[in-house]
């Protein structure tokens, strides 16, 4: 598709809603004329910017409207505080709960530099994933291993050719090569392949291999690229193991975070008891804890509310703040 | 417009307003963005009523979550971001379910044969899009919807999805290489 490119441009902004010259609308309907692959592509790509049929009508959204006022009215299953409190025990669990939150607090501002890091409205800052060519083009200048790559061969996939014209075709492919390394462990090429394999890979096999093979002391971006799995990955075996990882590596407030929004947001109870444990065990104060539980309202919320309040209990026991 | 006004106020201020408890506040920002959201929802839920039961826990999760809203990113793009986690939790949970993507037709309304004929084909169309969507990745999906249903630049795309601008791009140029292909398979 030599030629299409800019017109896969003009396809791109005509169907985004960014208004082409005149020109422009003239040069791209001459070219779908004459290019079945772009005549195909505007097609395409104009059926999925056609909701209109699928739109809800005034009521169905007012119904919505209700029906969240009313959930927002309606107080919440609280099988934790629904218990009645009493006497001294009440007291006494009431001021272990404060003294942990005072620790933690303490602990935080103790630990948190003079400028806070910037608020990331609760899904953390956005991985930075630098292009993998530009990171291959670094290492293969550090690297004198790497310029045997010129002799591994070419692997060629998902190769499809189309007529342009009686002379000319499009060729379509996606290119790749085997490649073994040497590396240094904080060498940048090893978190960004990394990174890319536990994200951007439609092998569930693939992302999960990746996640095993992340060395034990990851640095920020491979952390963070685990965060986003456990949170983001539609499979449930690799949000598990991106969470098991994670759970080893304590003291790291975006993990806290990151677990917190597991216990509001992730439906397996699995991953939710192991995130009770990681707070748990990381001193995070309780109610932040129970508040993220309640924020759920998911099956198995008086489960994990359970298992949270024995941690809880385990805790006052053994004297409180942490 | 409203005739209380609200609707000249910006996000803003609208969740400033909800935080305090202005009830009507939130109910604003609902209408101001729910049908945004129900169509990023749509490309994850294809029954409307799905959709729309999607909608109402978005919303009950942001209006949950305001406190945490600190205005990094528009709200917006907050709430797509929402949306589009509640819409990987439903492939999630529609993947357990052994759901298929079944469109939904139009209501049949009296019409013209000619114009029930060209219904008939878009509503083709759109079911024949909608599985091949059905069957991408949820970033691709999420990438190619918010680009050309909902008109989003590739920055707020990136946002969304928690990416950088440039994978955002390989996304979505991705997302429709892929979409193409399974349009083909489909058919």
């Amino acid at each position: 598709m030599h030629g299409c490119r800019e017109f896969e441009d003009l396809i791109d902004r005509e169907h985004a809603g960014e208004p082409l010259a005149a020109a422009e609308r003239d040069r791209l309907a001459d070219h779908l004329e004459s290019c079945r692959a772009c005549d195909e592509l505007f097609d395409l790509v104009g059926a999925l910017g056609d909701p209109a049929a699928d739109e809800p009508s005034e009521a169905a959204l007012a119904a919505v409207r209700r029906r969240v006022r009313a959930a927002l009215k309606r107080p919440r299953a609280l099988p934790f505080r629904s218990r009645p409190y009493g006497g001294p025990r009440f007291w006494l669990a009431a001021a272990a709960v404060g003294g942990l939150a005072a620790g933690w607090l303490l602990a935080g501002a103790l630990a948190t530099p003079a400028t806070p890091a910037a608020p990331d409205d609760g899904f953390g800052a956005p991985l930075a994933a630098s292009a993998i060519a530009g990171e291959l083009r670094r290492a293969a200048a550090r690297h004198a291993s790497f310029a045997q790559a010129a002799d591994a061969p070419y692997l060629f996939r998902d190769v499809r050719l189309a007529p342009l014209d009686e002379r000319r075709v499009h060729l379509a492919f996606d290119v790749s090569r085997h490649l073994e390394l040497e590396l240094d462990r904080d060498d940048p090429l090893l978190a960004e392949v990394l990174v890319q394999a536990m994200l951007e890979n439609d092998s569930i096999g693939s992302r999960l291999a990746a996640i095993e093979a992340a060395p034990a002391d990851v640095n920020a971006k491979v952390r963070r690229a685990l965060v986003v799995a456990m949170r983001h990955d539609p499979n449930l075996a690799v949000r598990l193991r991106a969470q098991q990882r994670l759970a080893a590596l304590v003291g790291d407030e975006a993990i806290v975070t990151a677990m917190l929004e597991v216990l509001a947001g992730e439906e397996s109870v699995e991953m939710r008891f192991a995130a009770v444990d990681y707070l748990a065990g990381g001193g995070v104060a309780p109610e932040r804890v129970l508040d993220a539980i309640r924020q759920g309202d998911r099956p198995g919320e008086r489960a994990v509310l359970l298992r949270a309040r024995e941690l809880v209990e385990s805790d006052n026991g053994n004297g409180g703040a942490s | 417009m409203d005739v209380d006004g609200s609707a000249e106020r910006s996000d803003d201020e609208l969740v400033a307003a909800a935080r305090a408890g202005d009830g009507e506040a939130f109910d604003e920002l609902m209408r101001r963005h729910e049908r945004l959201v129900y169509r990023v929802l749509h490309g994850f839920a294809p029954q409307r009523e799905a959709a729309l039961d999607l909608t109402q826990a978005v919303f009950l999760k942001a209006f949950r979550a305001l406190d945490r809203f600190r205005g990094a990113a528009s709200f917006r793009t907050w709430l797509l971001r929402i949306a589009y986690h509640e819409g990987i939790n439903e492939t999630v949970r529609a993947g357990r379910r052994g759901a298929t993507v079944e469109i939904e037709p139009e209501s049949p309304e009296l019409a013209a044969p000619a114009e029930q004929e060209e219904r008939l084909l878009a509503d083709e169309r759109r079911g024949i899009v909608a599985r091949a969507l059905g069957t991408l990745h949820h970033r691709h999906r999420a990438a190619v919807l918010l680009r050309y249903r909902e008109g989003l630049g590739i920055r707020d795309i990136a946002a969304v999805l928690d990416t950088s601008e440039a994978m955002a791009k390989n996304l979505l140029f991705r997302g429709v290489e892929k979409l193409r292909r399974a349009v083909v398979e489909t058919l």
